[in-house]
């Protein structure tokens, strides 16, 4: 084989090496028991992956999950929204809305607070337009929460019994 | 070190191993992408209605005992700070009301000691998985701190609330003002199901942690409303 050859050949595998990776088409994190969280990524190159990564994503959104996309990033870091439906036709999640930031939204009131803060002036603009869905690309990165149980809760009547109580 | 070396090095020293990774893989044959909540026999488990494993909290739940209709019913529990535990309202049959001290600890140590008991159940390996999904989530101080203390704080921008992460504690949600600030509740919520009378969810720590992140960042209704909220002088809270 000739010189020119050989650079020719190692040139060509020297591209093939960088060559960025085919896109994946779905970078989705599932919080897991058995693994601790479960990457589901699937490859655009690979057409019948296609089928299979709808398939996840639409099962994962009818059993309850909570989707969070990464729709940007700041200096804080990544903004997530919740996805509240998926177009496997596009590939596409829909998020409802820009990223909010207002500060329009107060906690709920729980048994404990007391003072819920300085009260914020109303605003002055009216609500305009109900914004559509915006959509997202599937390939984002993405982390799927199960449906959660709350968490222990000791003043609810009918659990803490089992320690005996005693007349005041 | 891969994945599966880590796993050959850590299973033999790891009672709870071959039981994990039998749920696994019969979770991943079913196709349940949250996994199999593992039961322990010392502590009740307490799993997600609608979640197909739901019968998996018979097992090692102690049979309540039949109440009589003759006694009182109990109508609320609150912690009292006065008498330093919680306080049942309690009804009688005949319409009367009372209030009940009831007999338990004014600390968390019961908590701990759960917790400690249900650490059994998870594996290095998931938890090494979940810190390297965290990573990616924080700024490096953000991490840093977690990993040094196991606790991280991060501002929501829609709300103005500040929320203390804590591994397996509950996330405390902080209102601050131009003088001060204080303490909304703590937040309790586990994705799928946790242990009862511990602080333990299902999941490895940090997915417990990554979970209260998602949400808040994501939606932050929706992870107010499917918080459990404890006062912040309630032990149960963790503070």
């Amino acid at each position: 084989m000739s010189q020119k050859k050989v650079k020719a050949a190692r040139r060509a595998e020297l591209r093939a090496a960088i060559t960025p990776p085919s896109r994946p088409i779905l970078d989705l994190r599932v919080l897991s028991v058995g693994h601790g969280d479960m990457k589901i990524s699937f490859d655009s190159a690979n057409p019948q992956e296609l089928e299979r990564a709808k398939k996840v994503v639409t099962d994962l959104l009818r059993q309850g999950y909570a989707i969070m996309v990464e729709v940007g990033r700041n200096d804080k870091g990544p903004i997530y929204q919740r996805a509240t439906g998926f177009d496997p036709e596009t590939m596409e999640y829909l998020v409802v809305g820009d990223p909010p930031v207002d500060a329009t939204f107060r906690p709920p009131q729980s048994a404990t607070s007391l003072d819920a803060g300085p009260v914020l002036p109303p605003s002055t603009r009216g609500r305009g337009r109900p914004r559509g869905p915006s959509r997202v690309p599937a390939s984002s990165p993405s982390v799927a929460v199960a449906r959660t149980a709350g968490g222990y809760d000791p003043n609810l009547p009918g659990r803490i019994v089992r320690g005996g109580w005693s007349r005041a | 070190m891969s994945a599966t070396a880590l796993r050959e090095k850590l299973e033999p020293h790891d009672g709870f191993a071959d039981l994990r990774n039998g749920l696994r893989r019969m979770a991943e044959e079913r196709g349940d992408y949250s996994g199999c909540p593992i039961p322990i026999d010392t502590l009740s488990l307490v799993i997600e209605p609608t979640y197909k494993y739901k019968g998996l909290e018979e097992i090692g739940r102690k049979e309540e005992p039949k109440v009589s209709e003759d006694l009182p019913k109990i109508r609320n529990i609150f912690w009292s700070n006065r008498k330093g535990c919680r306080v049942a309202i309690c009804e009688q049959p005949e319409g009367e009301f009372w209030a009940a001290p009831l007999i338990g600890s004014s600390h968390g140590l019961v908590s701990i000691l759960h917790t400690l008991d249900a650490s059994d159940v998870w594996g290095i390996e998931q938890e090494h998985a979940a810190l390297q999904l965290l990573g990616t989530m924080l700024r490096h101080r953000q991490f840093k701190q977690y990993l040094l203390t196991g606790t991280f704080m991060e501002s929501s921008p829609r709300s103005g609330v500040a929320y203390v992460f804590r591994k397996l504690r509950p996330t405390v949600a902080i209102r601050p003002y131009a003088t001060g600030s204080k303490v909304l509740c703590t937040m309790c919520m586990h994705p799928i199901g946790y242990y009862e009378e511990s602080w333990a969810g299902c999941m490895c720590p940090t997915d417990d942690v990554i979970a209260h992140l998602a949400l808040m960042r994501g939606d932050e209704h929706m992870f107010w409303r499917r918080c459990n909220q404890h006062a912040a002088h309630d032990p149960s809270g963790g503070l």
